[in-house]
């Protein structure tokens, strides 16, 4: 049933798309406009995405696979995203280095703890805690400093 | 050839040399890693040849350009990440290779190919630049149109088991190159829903990270507790792929280096471009094209064969017309100028000189790029064998800050979670990614050059009466589907 909802999804998708070009500066010269692409590609998507619907309809139950999708928002999976969003949102407000110092050293601990069930016999942890910050230390130097990448400096300003 | 030789003369002083080594390992350092790109290193680098004279400047970015190519090719085979955008079509094969505990012999392979296809690109910039300028001279917006419209009908071949799964994932590229500016009228926004960020179209970056790197990542951090990958290398210091890799795949490395030295010396198409366009032909002319996507070495030479080859052919049409093949060759030329030498069909005549050098530079530049690449693989191949937990949050910081350095924005880490999300439900899902990102490349192409040989010809029917390459291209691409189809069918018939 997933990838029927999905390719529905794919089907309003291309016909909101589709309605959205009739709200376009109108050009009309002899290649069409701009809108004249994007409707061909919509119309293109919206068929697929119907015969995709049909195909999975005509196949019998036990022939059809279960949709792969929800298992990216639980287990490791959904804390890996989670905290990729949060370290994404935070980098304007606590600064690049401060964020990645903070992403680096809560994620590879927690997906350590994952990997291994606990962190009781775990000696590294002072010296990881201490090559992470390095490392992110040296990913910001590189961009800021070597490639005048202006990185978010945040509301310390480091 | 004499000249050749004097201007590997000038070629091999300390100096010289010195430079091409630095700027050849920054661009493997550059391709290799995700974000980081070609354009970006000979960006960097640009100012700092100012200080030189015009040859050491030149050979030091045409070696950063050679190395930064084939770099791509090493985090596409360890990490299913292409580092450019060159390298997408080395992940079909490359990464398998690494996934069955052949790394290091998908490493020797791309980097083998990767110097073949140079030395050929640069054999052709020698031979025939002159002869090559012409023909493209005269491939007017219908003929482009014509190559870029084939290109996408070759994606039936890359669409795997399932058509209209493929044709999806391809419209889905198509639409995202869609997003922006209209790049003909300039003035319309197209799918921007008020974000201003999105007026300047999706970056080529942003949508590799998005789409091939963000998937990984989360993929593999659901694997937390699977079985590293092996690296299985042999205990060398230089590799070169095995006598059975390297003797076998002939037909298919020509085969490469001529498209991809042809698409180079087309303006804009882009060694991406190129590296797909072999790959496909490589798949529908191999005696076994059903070992393609699994991990064969062909699929890994068709790719990096053609990128390479594709360098030199793009600084024909920069050397002989002034018109800069892609992003590089572009800043290439910007350095020539301010050195004070004007390019164009002149400088043949009247700087032979340079141009002799220049082609030596790329001889060298391709023999320096093999020489460190190969030294590099064991170092390279021991990428694998670093815990996941180390390596998938460290590639996260790489692509948020690959990301942020494109535009000075955080807005684009935003559009790579999005696509990310969109990448890991096709992916998982048997909608393959390379006619995604075969469409979002094409895309824009395909519509700027359609849309111009309607307004030069005024109907598709006019520009499909006339007698040329462009009609033919059309025809032949809209066969290959067709034919495609129809043998599936006769051989689905047969089977059963």
């Amino acid at each position: 049933m997933g990838e029927i909802y999905f390719n529905l999804f794919l089907a309003v998708v291309s016909v909101a798309g589709f309605i959205n070009t009739f709200s376009w500066q109108v050009i009309t010269d002899s290649s069409g406009g701009p809108a004249i692409y994007p409707r061909l590609i919509l119309t293109g998507l919206f068929i697929c995405a119907i015969v995709r619907i049909f195909q999975i309809l005509k196949q019998k139950k036990e022939e059809r696979r279960a949709f792969v999708f929800l298992d990216l928002f639980y287990g490791h999976r959904g804390f890996f995203l989670l905290t990729l969003v949060i370290y994404a949102a935070s980098v304007t407000w606590l600064g690049f280095l401060i964020a990645t110092v903070i992403y680096l050293n809560v994620v590879v601990n927690v997906m350590i703890y994952f990997s291994k069930g606990s962190f009781k016999a775990d000696k590294w942890l002072v010296l990881r805690i201490i090559c992470l910050t390095v490392a992110a230390y040296a990913i910001t130097w590189f961009f800021q400093s070597a490639l005048r990448v202006m990185v978010p400096t945040g509301i310390f300003g480091i | 050839m004499e000249a050749l030789i004097s201007a590997a003369g000038t070629i091999f002083s300390p100096q010289i040399i010195g430079l091409m080594c630095l700027g050849t390992i920054v661009g493997i350092i550059f391709g290799a890693i995700p974000g980081l790109n070609t354009p970006i290193a000979v960006a960097l680098l640009l100012p700092f040849s100012f200080a030189l004279d015009t040859i050491p400047a030149v050979a030091l970015l045409i070696a950063v350009y050679m190395g930064g190519i084939s770099g791509g090719l090493v985090s596409a085979i360890l990490l299913r990440i292409p580092g450019t955008a060159a390298a997408i079509a080395t992940t079909f094969d490359g990464y398998p290779m690494c996934k069955k505990g052949l790394a290091a012999e998908a490493l020797a392979v791309g980097t083998f190919g990767s110097f073949i296809g140079g030395l050929f690109s640069a054999f052709a910039l020698w031979l025939i630049a002159p002869s090559l300028t012409k023909l493209a001279i005269k491939f007017g917006p219908w003929e482009y149109f014509g190559i870029t419209f084939l290109s996408l009908c070759l994606v039936s071949v890359l669409m795997g088991d399932n058509v209209v799964k493929g044709l999806s994932s391809m419209f889905i590229g198509l639409l995202l190159s869609t997003v922006g500016m209209s790049s003909m009228d300039g003035v319309v926004k197209r799918f921007t829903f008020g974000f201003y960020q999105l007026e300047a179209g999706l970056s080529m970056v942003i949508v590799i990270i998005g789409i091939y790197a963000v998937p990984e990542i989360l993929s593999t951090a659901g694997k937390l507790r699977e079985d590293m990958t092996s690296a299985n290398f042999e205990k060398k210091i230089f590799y070169l792929p095995s006598k059975k890799n390297m003797l076998s795949y002939w037909p298919c490395i020509i085969r490469s280096c001529i498209i991809g030295t042809f698409i180079g010396v087309l303006p804009g198409m882009g060694s991406s471009t190129g590296s797909m366009l072999s790959y496909a032909a490589a798949k529908k002319l191999s005696k076994h094209p059903e070992e393609f996507g699994t991990g064969t070495p062909e699929g890994v030479y068709a790719t990096e064969v053609a990128n390479n080859a594709v360098t030199g052919g793009a600084l024909i049409p920069m050397l002989s017309l002034g018109v800069p093949g892609d992003s590089v060759t572009a800043i290439i030329m910007a350095a020539l100028v301010m050195q004070g030498i004007t390019v164009g069909p002149m400088l043949f005549t009247t700087n032979k000189g340079l141009i002799n050098t220049l082609i030596m530079a790329v001889f060298v530049a391709n023999i320096l790029m093999f020489v460190f690449q190969s030294f590099g693989i064991p170092i390279f191949a021991r990428i694998v064998q670093v815990p996941r937990y180390y390596l998938m949050p460290l590639i996260a910081v790489c692509c948020v800050i690959g990301c942020i350095s494109v535009n000075n924005r955080i807005f684009d880490a935003y559009i790579i979670i999005v696509l990310g999300i969109l990448g890991y439900a096709l992916e998982k899902n048997s909608y393959p990614l390379p006619p995604l990102l075969l469409g979002f490349v094409l895309g824009s192409m395909v519509e700027q050059y359609y849309r111009r040989s309607l307004m030069y010809y005024g109907s598709f029917w006019g520009c499909m009466s006339q007698k040329g390459a462009g009609t033919i291209l059309v025809i032949v691409g809209v066969l290959i589907p067709i034919v495609s189809f129809i043998m599936k069918r006769m051989a689905a018939k047969k089977a059963s």
